[in-house]
């Protein structure tokens, strides 16, 4: 095993034990925050019906009059047993209803972020040809329209100019099936995907037009490259990197975006999920989607990290 | 209100009303033959709760819940009546302290075990036993077993009201000792006498039910399944609907009624009790003279126009309407008369008062018209609006001046609602409770019509004269039923059977 390859496990393996304090610090927080929330948790699991009496008994069971601290210290000492808890209203399991929700939130914020790779390789490409050119311009607008238009009405406009009409997509919800879950996650894909691009479109136009006054890219042209070689081989290459980055965050962004698609779409995922249990006070879901959310964006950096140190010779992690 | 506000709310209910279908909530030509099969794909507006029966509030909940666990009986299908179910017939003794419970012989849990006494038994300790519920079934004071199909129940004081708590869907029958399992377990996956089991099932997701295969009303349920999806928005259920993908979505809003296609949405009878709450305990609205005069502000044609979009009627006292033994108030109840209310609130009246409602449409548009209604005398004012769940909270603990609320019943006797109001310490308001209850032991013990409604009247007397809330309108609640869909009856609190429903 070479060097390189032993400190990037290692870097790996750092990251991953770093994580460990950085989800405790924000579910300490998130627990914090749901506390200073008005309402009472324990009124909405009992019922309006319920005497005073009944509701506080509620609370004592549920640990629900406990100091933060307390609650705290119970719940990661839970957590670390892999127990996630139950949930206040439903009494099903914190960790399966995530675990039933994570594959369509998942899906919708890869694919999207899939589709907003390749079309903003395409048009950043297309529009880094001619600086200003009347491609270059339209590119741009589509940039500023990915950023200005809210991603509900996006979502809206594509069931009422796609779905509706044509059929080929479900209005709302997930079908049976591999081919109909598919089908069910084109369209909130595509949207997530609009709502994404834009920061990547421009970030590769800027690194494209650049690169092609670079030194080794005019030593390239001299040598004979030209068109899609010089293009692909040259420019794109180096402009990969610092796509990644700008990748990563808009993943991020797509994972917390999926909420509003999967209200639009009818999804039943985590982002509809966590919506419910915070407007239903329901702690425990809330606290164990936050440490999912929490996980899967650190993981999101650190696979950036490495990818970046793989394709770009220049970037080196070591533990 | 503005004119030009008004103009535009009066053209949107006439809009309104040109596309809604006034079937009394039924559906479909009795002459039809029911076709058996297929499946209903049915939108809910609010997360499914789960099927622990005592923590279900929601009418989806509910809804879902008495097709699986069914309760002794049922909702009669014109909505204003009780009908047998799992109970075959039902008497009360000659004092009304016991009442005489026999089983449908047919009656099946979906495991094929018959329904027997001891299943009731169990379950009427279940009820009692719940914080929420289980005042309400407190009276039982213990269940005598006749037979294996066949209970006394025996109550502490006369109850005639108790037959149509049986109908609530939290009154479900569950096997005896859950059949085997614990409480915990057996709610994440029951097994009840309902026309339907449980496949699977989420809070946010589907809730999918399969035919129950022995359910003792011959030939029903007429559908094979039912798919129950979460459709929070507003704009998903029309295109839901429109695209066929849904076959029905409950409690649909106003504002999306009128943009589905014509005949789809149909509107119930004039019900649910859409209420303003005044916090007794805060200084300014302890006194009766400021909450009659905040009545008497109230504009209850912007109200029924402005807000519910003509799908409800200035109220006519402060009890939901369309229930069995209601009766209006004998005193009048309140009418817009900014003069009345200015000389009841002369030198009494509050500078300034809080309103909070939850974060909807129809509720934004309620609170900016007591808002205007207010200013004209003299009151501003500050409207706070908070999700459901947290504005409900506020006012459960007594944290609130004035909020937007509204409640119905959940079975076809008019005691019901007034019994939530009791338990609720008047919704919360923190008015005494004491007179009421009186009047409504009186309506229990009881089996006259006509005693019966006299002790209602004495009731909407009693909240019309002390006003711990002004009841601003009885609205109508609208179900989006699609053309293919036939057999739905739906009840003027907005829950129905699927068991009826099939489609073409």
């Amino acid at each position: 095993m070479t060097d390189e390859v032993t400190g990037r496990f290692a870097f790996v393996a750092r990251r991953v034990v770093s994580l460990v304090p950085l989800v405790l610090g924000i579910l300490l927080l998130a627990m914090l925050l749901l506390s200073l929330a008005p309402g009472n948790p324990a009124r909405n699991v009992t019922g309006p019906r319920a005497s005073q009496g009944e509701v506080d008994k509620v609370a004592h069971q549920l640990g629900l009059d406990q100091p933060v601290w307390e609650r705290y210290l119970h719940y990661v000492g839970k957590v670390s047993t892999g127990d996630l808890g139950t949930s206040l209203k439903t009494g099903q399991r914190v960790s399966g209803q995530i675990a039933s929700q994570l594959p369509v939130t998942l899906s919708i914020a890869v694919l999207g972020v899939l589709i907003a790779l390749v079309a903003s390789v395409l048009l950043a490409i297309a529009a880094a040809r001619r600086p200003d050119g009347i491609v270059d311009q339209a590119v741009r607008l589509i940039a500023v329209l990915g950023i200005g238009l809210p991603t509900f009405w996006v979502a809206i406009m594509a069931i009422r100019l796609i779905a509706l009409p044509t059929g080929w997509f479900p209005v709302a919800g997930v079908g049976q099936g591999l081919l109909e879950h598919l089908r069910s996650y084109v369209l909130p894909a595509v949207v997530v995907g609009i709502s994404t691009m834009a920061p990547m479109i421009r970030s590769l136009r800027a690194t494209m037009i650049e690169l092609y006054e670079a030194e080794f890219v005019l030593a390239a042209r001299t040598l004979g490259f030209s068109g899609p070689s010089l293009v692909v081989g040259f420019q794109l290459r180096n402009a990969v990197p610092p796509l990644i980055t700008v990748a990563a965050a808009q993943a991020g962004y797509a994972l917390f975006g999926t909420v509003v698609v999967e209200v639009a779409f009818g999804l039943p995922g985590m982002g509809q999920g966590l919506a419910t249990a915070a407007s239903t006070q329901d702690f425990p879901l809330v606290q164990g989607y936050v440490i999912v959310f929490a996980v899967m964006i650190v993981l999101i950096y650190l696979f950036t990290d490495v990818i970046n140190s793989i394709v770009d010779p220049r970037v080196r992690i070591t533990a | 209100m503005p004119r030009n506000r008004l103009a535009a709310a009066a053209l949107a209910a006439v809009l309104a009303t040109t596309l809604v279908a006034c079937g009394g909530g039924t559906s479909g030509s009795a002459s039809n033959t029911p076709v058996q099969g297929g499946t209903l794909h049915v939108l809910r507006a609010t997360p499914f709760e789960g099927f622990d029966l005592d923590k279900e509030t929601l009418n989806s909940t509910l809804q879902i819940s008495q097709s699986v666990i069914e309760p002794l009986i049922r909702v009669g299908e014109d909505g204003k009546s009780l009908a047998p179910g799992i109970a075959a017939s039902w008497s009360y003794n000659k004092s009304n302290t016991a009442l005489t419970i026999k089983i449908n012989p047919d009656a099946k849990f979906s495991n094929g075990k018959p329904v027997t006494a001891d299943d009731v038994a169990f379950s009427v300790d279940r009820w009692k036993a719940g914080p929420n519920y289980g005042a309400s079934f407190a009276g039982i004071k213990s269940v005598q077993k006749v037979d294996d199909k066949t209970v006394i129940l025996h109550l502490a004081a006369p109850d005639t009201s108790l037959v149509a708590f049986l109908s609530w869907a939290i009154a479900g029958v569950v096997p005896k000792d859950f059949g085997g399992q614990s409480a915990a377990d057996y709610f994440k996956s029951p097994i009840g006498a309902g026309a339907f089991k449980v496949e699977k099932w989420s809070a946010n997701g589907d809730v999918v039910l399969a035919k129950n295969p022995d359910y003792y009303q011959p030939g029903r349920p007429y559908v094979d399944k039912v798919v129950s999806s979460f459709a929070s928005d507003p704009n998903s259920v029309t295109l839901q609907l429109r695209s066929g993908q849904a076959d029905m979505a409950d409690d649909v809003l106003p504002v999306t009624a009128s943009t589905l296609p014509k005949g789809v949405a149909h509107a119930g009878p004039e019900h649910s009790a859409q209420v303003l709450v005044m916090n007794t305990k805060v200084p300014g609205l302890a006194d009766v003279d400021v909450r009659r005069g905040i009545g008497y502000a109230i504009n209850f044609d912007d109200i029924t126009k402005g807000a519910f979009k003509g799908f409800g009627t200035a109220p006519t006292g402060a009890l939901p309407t369309n229930l069995s033994n209601w009766a209006p108030p004998s005193v009048p109840y309140f009418t817009h008369d900014v003069e009345k209310a200015k000389s009841l609130l002369a030198g009494k009246a509050p500078k300034k008062l809080q309103l909070l409602y939850s974060n909807d449409a129809t509720s934004s548009a309620e609170a900016q018209i007591v808002q205007d209604n207010l200013a004209e005398v003299g009151i501003t004012v500050q409207i706070k609006s908070a999700d459901r769940s947290t504005a409900f909270g506020a006012m459960a603990s007594g944290n609130y001046q004035m909020m937007l609320f509204s409640y119905s019943a959940i079975s076809p006797d008019a005691s019901d609602p007034a019994w939530f109001a009791v338990a609720t310490h008047t919704i919360f308001t923190g008015f005494p409770v004491g007179d009421a209850v009186r009047i409504l032991t009186d309506y229990a013990a009881t089996d006259s019509k006509q005693a019966k409604m006299k002790a209602i009247t004495r009731l909407q007397d009693l909240w019309t004269n002390e006003a711990p809330f002004i009841a601003l309108a009885n609205t109508r609640l609208i179900e989006a039923i699609n053309n293919n869909v036939h057999g739905a009856h739906v009840a003027p609190w907005g829950i129905y059977y699927f068991d009826t429903i099939w489609k073409k």
